[in-house]
């Protein structure tokens, strides 16, 4: 059963300023989703529309297969959601955030909270407005996973954090897949920690979806052709039916496509005989930054 | 079993950890029989998703070099796999075409190369 | 529905409170017409010729806040809120009970504690009307909102309600030739309807939370710094199924409530320097939240010295002033009364804001701060009218046109909030020193 269900998304915060236009997602059990994309390319956008909080203007979306905009108290009890941002009241205490949130969810795992609290470690009379950020987003992450959502919408759950603090960050959400299994869409821009957590990669750009496969797959079927600079290679490039995207540099030009290295060596060796074409799998922040960067 | 993976690399996560598990069996620091730790255990000690540890697990058994046994764990093979040379050649023949783009990229002459070669197998025996 | 109330903890502190007041209020009222204490001119005071104009005009004033104040159940929920399962419709009914309750409540009992205090007879119907006619223009713009209805546009039509009774109300204002309230009411009305069209994003969802608007921050905001005493204890509002206030301190309501009550018992006893007392340990109190508050949006270090210097030493100064006044016989403290009704309107607003307003929205500063600075001018302005030589130009003015006096009250309370605006939020302008 898909868990989270988009269909012909469309939303604009302003008339003249869209941020999802036709968007098409389908997430499934178990996956471990990665979402990427560029600040304002919509995916804390996403995650709110999943969770009911704003309204598209064209399109419709399933949460468990109920509508957010209709159900949204029952959406709300099975999805964990970590906000970007800090949203706790920040005079209230840790133990105060807690008691709420328990009383909020039925099916609040206290033996899970009690684990967790120890691990992160938190005090439970600090105030959150006198947490460090890092243990804000614990806090944050405690809350939207003891209550053993079926899903989890984490939005920049690293974000800000240092590199300790991410580890423990990561550590903690890998035991939660490893116990509970559940479903995870994640937003990052560490693509560290993506490759570290993620089995499937959706990368939004212009309003609707760039990439959209398994993370294994991305390595293993897209490349980056590098070749000496010329206006003529890049327009041959660009012609190609396996390229996705064309950068050019100072002396280079910088080319996504499709296919194994091989393949493409080959194809390139054929359709661009005098250019000397490196192509490489690269790790998943290089094709992040070619597929989105700009000329330069 | 030290593991180390490298997010940031080309190569999947859970292909490094193919190799990985494949080249300690090959050197010996993994004996046939010895019990592997269960693919959550890695998982949390890796800090990697532990569907990846799975599907490498998974690969390496299709490959023949472990072998789950019902309840027991996870355990390296009494018999290892022939090494598929057919395979290894193709892998090398690839390795070696980028290897001689990125020299040609760079004007250097393919004596330089073997020169290089020879001095790293040299490093690698001793 | 009873029941649902009773378990509302945070029903057992703030009702009691709004009636309690509402009570205070009919009896400062009522003894402030007997008195006949100031010279009739003050725009803050009664005639008890004219109780139904009078009572309108003043309770214009009120009403065009409190209507803006429930601009804030049209923010049915912050954004922490809309996150959690929290169902909007039942928060939202919620608050509407507990506006209900307090304000009808409070408009009852006002009008009954008038009536009995006053030496003259008073219609008792033209009393109710005026006095509950606040309440139902409260009222209405929330009763539409529970209607639900949507535009195509996501928009909803009953949000213009407030404006529609504006209107209505400026119109029968005119018809009873007041002038001054029509006018303000019709400002506030184009106000209203122009953030409404402005400043209200397009994918308005009602109720399921809408984005914040800069607007509807600023008046949650508001009243974020109203409550805000000693610590930051959000109020959010119950759950029907929970017993507890969620996030609210217990201990910010028992402060409220029992400022409340000596606020009440100064007025019974019909102290000038108590109520003047009470007043300035309040503005005081009120001052200093918007002083931290303001440190921390601008990011300056507050600090005792700070705090000393912009919060406690204008209230001393307030209170030594009317010492000397009193002592070489200028002017008698009479005057707090017109201080003790502006203070009930912010509490009343504070009240409702109590309930509705958000968790740790920022942006608001400004607006509280022209509130606090504004309503030491409506003390000092209500203060000056019985001054000899200040009160011989308010009665001047009064001779020209009646409305004139209001409306040079207004454009002086505006003038003098702008720039003492420009001065609280420069950051060179307050000394920076060592924080403690």
């Amino acid at each position: 059963m898909n868990l989270l269900e988009c269909k012909d998304l469309h939303f604009a915060y302003a008339p003249k300023a869209p941020v999802l236009t036709g968007l098409d997602l389908r997430v499934a059990q178990g996956q471990v989703v990665g979402l990427l994309g560029s600040n304002g390319a919509g995916k804390t956008t996403l995650m709110h529309i999943a969770l009911g909080m704003l309204r598209p203007q064209r399109g419709a979306t399933r949460v468990f297969g109920i509508d957010p905009l209709v159900d949204p108290v029952q959406v709300k009890q099975r999805v964990g959601f970590l906000s970007e941002q800090q949203l706790l009241p920040p005079g209230m205490r840790v133990r105060a955030v807690l008691d709420f949130h328990r009383q909020l969810f039925p099916t609040w795992d206290k033996a899970l909270e009690h684990d967790l609290l120890e691990r992160f470690p938190l005090d439970l009379r600090t105030r959150v407005a006198h947490l460090s950020k890092g243990q804000a987003r614990q806090l944050g992450l405690l809350c939207a996973v003891a209550h053993r959502p079926e899903l989890l919408l984490l939005d920049e759950p690293a974000g800000g954090l240092d590199p300790a603090a991410r580890r423990q960050f990561l550590e903690a959400s890998i035991q939660l897949l490893n116990e509970s299994g559940s479903t995870i869409v994640f937003s990052s821009h560490h693509m560290t920690d993506v490759e570290r957590m993620a089995d499937r990669i959706v990368l939004l750009d212009g309003g609707g979806l760039l990439l959209d496969g398994a993370l294994d797959e991305l390595h293993e079927q897209y490349v980056v052709a590098v070749l000496p600079g010329s206006g003529a290679n890049a327009q041959k490039l660009a012609d190609l039916h396996s390229c996705l995207r064309v950068r050019r540099h100072k002396n280079t030009v910088h080319a996504v496509l499709r296919g194994t290295s091989e393949a493409v060596g080959v194809s390139l060796a054929r359709e661009l005989p005098e250019a000397h074409a490196a192509c490489q799998h690269v790790p998943l922040e290089e094709l992040f930054v070619e597929l989105l960067g700009v000329d330069s | 079993m030290q593991l180390q993976i490298n997010p940031a690399d080309a190569v999947p996560i859970y292909r490094q950890i193919v190799r990985q598990v494949i080249k300690a069996i090959m050197a010996g620091r993994l004996e046939p029989g010895e019990k592997l730790a269960s693919h959550r255990d890695l998982a949390g000690l890796l800090v990697v998703a532990p569907l990846t540890v799975k599907k490498a697990y998974d690969e390496l058994e299709r490959e023949g070099w472990i072998g789950t046994r019902r309840g027991r764990g996870t355990f390296v093979n009494d018999v290892q796999p022939d090494i598929d040379v057919e395979a290894v050649r193709q892998r090398l023949r690839h390795t070696a075409r980028q290897l001689l783009t990125d020299a040609a990229l760079a004007d250097l002459p393919l004596t330089e190369l073997i020169e290089l070669l020879r001095q790293l197998d040299q490093e690698t025996r001793s | 529905m009873m029941g649902f109330l009773l378990k509302n903890d945070l029903l057992r502190f703030t009702v009691p409170a709004m009636w309690a007041l509402g009570l205070v209020y009919g009896v400062v009222m009522a003894d402030s017409a007997n008195k006949d204490i100031a010279t009739g001119f003050g725009p803050l005071t009664i005639d008890p010729n004219k109780t139904f104009l009078e009572w309108m005009m003043v309770n214009t004033v009120m009403i065009c806040g409190l209507v803006l104040g429930s601009m804030q159940a049209f923010r049915v929920a912050t954004p922490f809120q809309r996150t959690l399962p929290i169902d909007a419709r039942a928060l939202f009914w919620e608050r509407l009970a507990v506006t209900l309750a307090g304000v009808l409540g409070a408009s009852l009992l006002c009008s009954a504690s008038f009536m009995l205090n006053y030496d003259h007879p008073v219609h008792p119907l033209q009393l109710a009307l005026s006095v509950n006619a606040q309440s139902l223009i409260v009222l209405v713009p929330l009763l539409f909102h529970s209607a639900r209805v949507q535009t195509a546009k996501g928009m909803p039509w009953y949000l213009f309600a407030p404006l529609l009774v504006g209107l209505v109300w400026s119109g029968v204002q005119l018809g009873m030739r007041s002038y001054w309230p029509a006018t303000l009411w019709l400002t506030l009305s184009a106000a209203l309807a122009w953030s409404i069209k402005k400043r209200l994003p397009r994918s308005f969802v009602l109720a399921h939370g809408s984005r914040n608007s800069k607007f509807g921050d600023a008046l949650s905001t508001l009243g974020d710094r109203l409550c805000d005493l000693p610590g930051l204890g959000p109020a959010l509002t119950l759950d029907r199924s929970l017993r507890q206030p969620l996030g609210l301190n217990p201990r910010h309501l028992i402060i409220f409530f029992s400022l409340t009550l000596l606020l009440g018992v100064v007025a019974l006893t019909r102290s000038p320097w108590g109520g003047l007392l009470a007043v300035v340990l309040l503005q005081m109190a009120w001052f200093s939240r918007c002083a931290i508050g303001a440190g921390r949006v601008a990011h300056l270090p507050i600090t005792r010295e700070r705090l000393f210097r912009h919060a406690v030493l204008p209230g001393l100064a307030l209170l030594a002033a009317t010492a000397v006044a009193d002592m070489a016989g200028w002017w008698t403290p009479s005057p707090t009364w017109p201080a003790l009704l502006v203070l009930w309107a912010f509490t009343w607003w504070q009240l409702l804001s109590l309930f509705a307003s958000p968790a740790g929205s920022l942006s608001a500063l400004p607006v509280s701060k022209l509130v606090a600075t504004g309503s030491y001018l409506i003390v000092v302005t209500g203060m000056a009218f019985d001054h000899e030589r200040l009160g011989a130009l308010a009665r001047w003015l009064t001779q020209q046109s009646p409305d004139l006096l209001y409306l040079a009250a207004a454009v002086a309370w505006l003038a003098s909030v702008l720039i003492l605006r420009r001065t609280f939020l420069r950051a060179d302008s307050i000394p920076l020193t060592a924080s403690s």
